[in-house]
């Protein structure tokens, strides 16, 4: 399977890197993987004032862009890894979505219907780390970085696109061994896909 | 009272302009003293670095980076963000501001050794958000949860300065909007900055 992982951290010591080191591994020999790292591509977040007054000009809005919507049209299945800052993605990934997933890339307008022509994605996982307890996150406060990978992003993806969203809760008071724990279950997730 | 406005928006003829200029002129006229902040007009970097994201906890080394904002921030008396919603959140140039200026020992206090976060910003006196939503309301409400107020009303607000009123302004479905819903809106906003 052609996957491509989308990452979005800074620091090469982190949890993150390592979760992300952990998604690599147990792909690479077995699928075609591509890494997207974010930072390490110094991705602009920012959609400009050009993008956005060409953002529903299906001719014009990939100017700039064209070697992320090459990628996500060369993907059978997409990996998100990231950690959850503020209540919700990190700014460089919440720039890609702002960027990236424009009308004619992502979502067709034609009149009220809106038709999804990543069809060629039928697999998503998200890995991913958040400071509060799941309880707060999710009756508190929102799971806005969940909605944003299994209702969002899915509906770009062809029908019945599977979606796993992996996710650690609650690094804020997190033992030393549940970080392995979740790598672990990361890496037996990987294997099956 | 003063008012720092945090606007995101990068297009200086839209409606996103019109709704910053609405906030601000309304903020004048009400003898509030105004700090307007323009992201897009300060090319602010959104991205956390790598040195941000290695000291973010050890504070106040934390702070050296953005220093000038967060000194913005103390200043205020209330806080007000200007931004279009895509995505059913903030612009990734505002969602920056949150993830390098809130910083722990400015927006929040971490406890040593675990415990409740506290809030650090309790000077605050109101927080406000001004925005636009391309989906219709009832999709927004019903469906999505209103995702963006929960976080700025509920998140941020209780994480930041807790007894501080919010106020929540989103005209949606912009996609089929008219001159006329808009300017609606307009007035809608410039209403409730003149009485802010």
């Amino acid at each position: 399977m052609r996957v491509l992982v989308i990452y979005a951290h800074p620091v090469e010591t982190s949890y993150a890197a390592s979760l992300h080191a952990t998604v690599l591994d147990a792909l690479r020999g077995r699928h075609k993987v591509r890494d997207l790292d974010l930072y390490a591509d110094d991705f602009d977040p920012r959609l400009t004032r050009t993008e956005r007054l060409d953002y529903h000009d299906t001719t014009a809005n990939q100017v700039g862009i064209e070697n992320y919507v090459e990628m996500l049209r060369w993907a059978e299945a997409v990996v998100f890894c990231f950690p959850v800052w503020c209540f919700g993605l990190p700014a460089i990934l919440k720039g890609f979505f702002d960027r990236v997933m424009a009308p004619g890339v992502a979502f067709d307008i034609d009149g009220a219907k809106v038709t999804p022509p990543l069809s060629n994605i039928g697999r998503v996982v998200a890995v991913t780390t958040y400071g509060r307890a799941r309880w707060v996150v999710r009756f508190s406060i929102g799971d806005l970085p969940r909605a944003h990978i299994i209702r969002y992003f899915r509906w770009f993806c062809g029908r019945g696109a599977r979606v796993s969203y992996l996710a650690h809760y609650h690094m804020n008071v997190s033992t030393d061994a549940s970080p392995a724990a979740f790598r672990t279950r990361v890496a037996a997730h990987m294997q099956r896909l | 009272m003063r008012v720092h406005v945090v606007y995101g928006n990068p297009v200086p003829d839209s409606l996103g302009a019109t709704l910053h200029r609405t906030v601000l002129d309304g903020l004048a006229r009400a003898g509030h003293e105004i700090d307007d902040l323009d992201l897009y007009a300060e090319s602010f970097s959104p991205a956390l670095s790598e040195a941000e994201r290695r000291g973010y906890e050890s504070s106040p080394a934390n702070e050296a980076s953005v220093a000038p904002y967060i000194a913005r921030l103390r200043a205020a008396e209330a806080l007000v963000f200007c931004f279009p919603t895509w995505w059913y959140a903030p612009p990734a140039i505002v969602k920056g501001y949150l993830d390098r200026v809130l910083l722990p020992g400015v927006a929040f206090h971490l406890p040593q050794g675990g415990g409740d976060i506290r809030p650090g910003l309790t000077h605050l006196r109101k927080l406000g958000v001004v925005t636009t939503t391309g989906s219709p309301w009832w999709l927004v409400r019903l469906v999505m949860r209103e995702p963006n107020r929960a976080v700025f009303m509920r998140g941020l607000r209780r994480l930041m300065a807790p007894r501080a009123p919010g106020l929540y302004l989103s005209l949606y479905d912009t996609d089929r909007s008219t001159a006329a819903s808009r300017a609606r809106y307009v007035a809608r906003v410039a209403r409730a900055f003149t009485t802010f």
